[in-house]
């Protein structure tokens, strides 16, 4: 993911998935579990690109998502970079991407930046706090299958 | 930059900027869920619908009647009130305010109203099932509310079940668990009594419904008595708010 294409389309996921991260996401909880629409950009856009993709896409994520909330930007902006450098990591190893890669990919990137966000700001009940950020994880890894799919046209082969 | 500025009830630059720039969509996207959401309960349910409709305009006919005896009422204790020089109570003047965006993680609401609008830190934020939160940030256009299921909340209630009524702080717990530390460790509370706000706050209001009492604790080391409460309002379900000047 590179050049002024690849940056148009980072800068568009980011701000309709912060969008609908502030609009929709409540609404479209099941089961107490939430979509995390910028995660899931951040997913798969890092699948997309390398590890100095992948650290500036989760510091904006993390950006977005502190100043949606109001509260912990800081904690937000370092695990969401710490979790886009992973992928971008993961992603200079040799295999191919495919929407069943994003699934797991977003999901494993759900939990491990969630309990990241547990660590450095404690939610005030731990047990539900994990059982929704399960349910996310699933939830995440469904819908970033699409949105795969759709990066997957609008970019041109990861370039490692 | 941000905790700093939330301490004075304030939203910083860079939330305010970011808040600002993704609001367009935020609001269109929620709007479009909403009518979706809408449309095809409509379909689903066009006949109770309709039934419940014409309850509804019957009960309204009703009830305006008597908000206008109680209009009524409280201009006469605004009188007296005034004649004996105590202070306005606050919370008299309700206004509508859409959900911009809700951060249960955060136990946050992003409202669409500021302080163009008279808004302030501290105002009680309700909706009809009772209390949801408390207006902590404020900017010109909107405002950040603290729901009453986050654990750095502190508000007075009490127990208008008993008489006198018990009265204690409360604070959340968690999505659906508050707890309410009373003052006296013998306060004769039971399961199922109704707890509502104390009133003794500035800009509070008393009476409105926090939830109901489900379980009684004694902390006989420390000699005080705790009640479990589960909230009147289910935040997941909240659509629209008000917020009380």
């Amino acid at each position: 993911m590179t050049g002024i294409k690849g940056l148009i389309v980072a800068v568009l996921c980011l701000w309709v998935a912060g969008g609908c991260q502030q609009g929709v996401a409540s609404r479209m909880a099941i089961a107490g579990a939430e979509p995390d629409f910028l995660l899931i950009v951040l997913s798969v856009l890092c699948l997309f690109g390398n590890r100095r993709t992948g650290t500036i896409l989760g510091f904006f994520t993390g950006l977005i998502q502190g100043a949606l909330a109001g509260v912990n930007l800081a904690t937000y902006i370092v695990t969401r970079t710490i979790a886009g450098f992973c992928i971008g990591v993961l992603n200079t190893l040799e295999f191919e991407t495919n929407p069943i890669v994003a699934f797991i990919v977003t999901a494993g990137t759900t939990i491990v930046a969630q309990l990241m966000l547990m660590f450095s700001a404690p939610p005030s009940a731990i047990p539900p706090f994990l059982l929704a950020t399960i349910g996310s994880a699933l939830y995440n890894g469904a819908l970033a299958m699409p949105l795969h799919m759709l990066v997957a046209k609008l970019l041109d082969p990861p370039n490692r | 930059m941000q905790s700093a500025q939330r301490e004075l009830n304030r939203i910083d630059s860079v939330t305010a900027t970011v808040q600002a720039a993704l609001s367009p969509i935020g609001r269109t996207a929620g709007n479009t869920a909403q009518w979706m959401g809408d449309f095809s309960y409509g379909l689903l349910y066009a006949r109770d619908l309709t039934i419940q409709n014409r309850r509804l305009k019957q009960q309204a006919v009703a009830a305006a009647l008597y908000l206008e005896q109680l209009d009524r009422l409280e201009r006469q204790i605004d009188a007296l009130r005034r004649l004996q020089g105590l202070p306005q109570i606050p919370g008299r003047t309700r206004m509508p305010a859409d959900i911009v965006g809700f951060f249960p993680r955060d136990n946050r609401l992003t409202l669409s109203l500021g302080s163009k609008d008279g808004i302030k830190s501290g105002m009680a934020v309700v909706s009809a099932d009772g209390l949801v939160g408390v207006v902590q940030t404020v900017d010109a256009t909107r405002c950040q509310a603290l729901l009453i299921t986050s654990a750095s909340i502190r508000l007075g209630g009490m127990d208008i079940s008993r008489n006198p009524p018990p009265i204690g702080l409360f604070t959340g717990i968690n999505a659906s668990t508050l707890e309410l530390t009373l003052y006296d460790p013998k306060a004769p509370v039971q399961i199922g009594d109704v707890i509502v706000t104390s009133g003794y706050g500035e800009r509070i209001p008393g009476g409105i419904v926090i939830g109901k009492v489900i379980q009684v604790d004694d902390d006989e080391e420390f000699g005080t008595r705790k009640a479990m409460i589960d909230p009147s309002v289910s935040m997941g379900q909240v659509r629209e708010v008000q917020i009380l000047k």
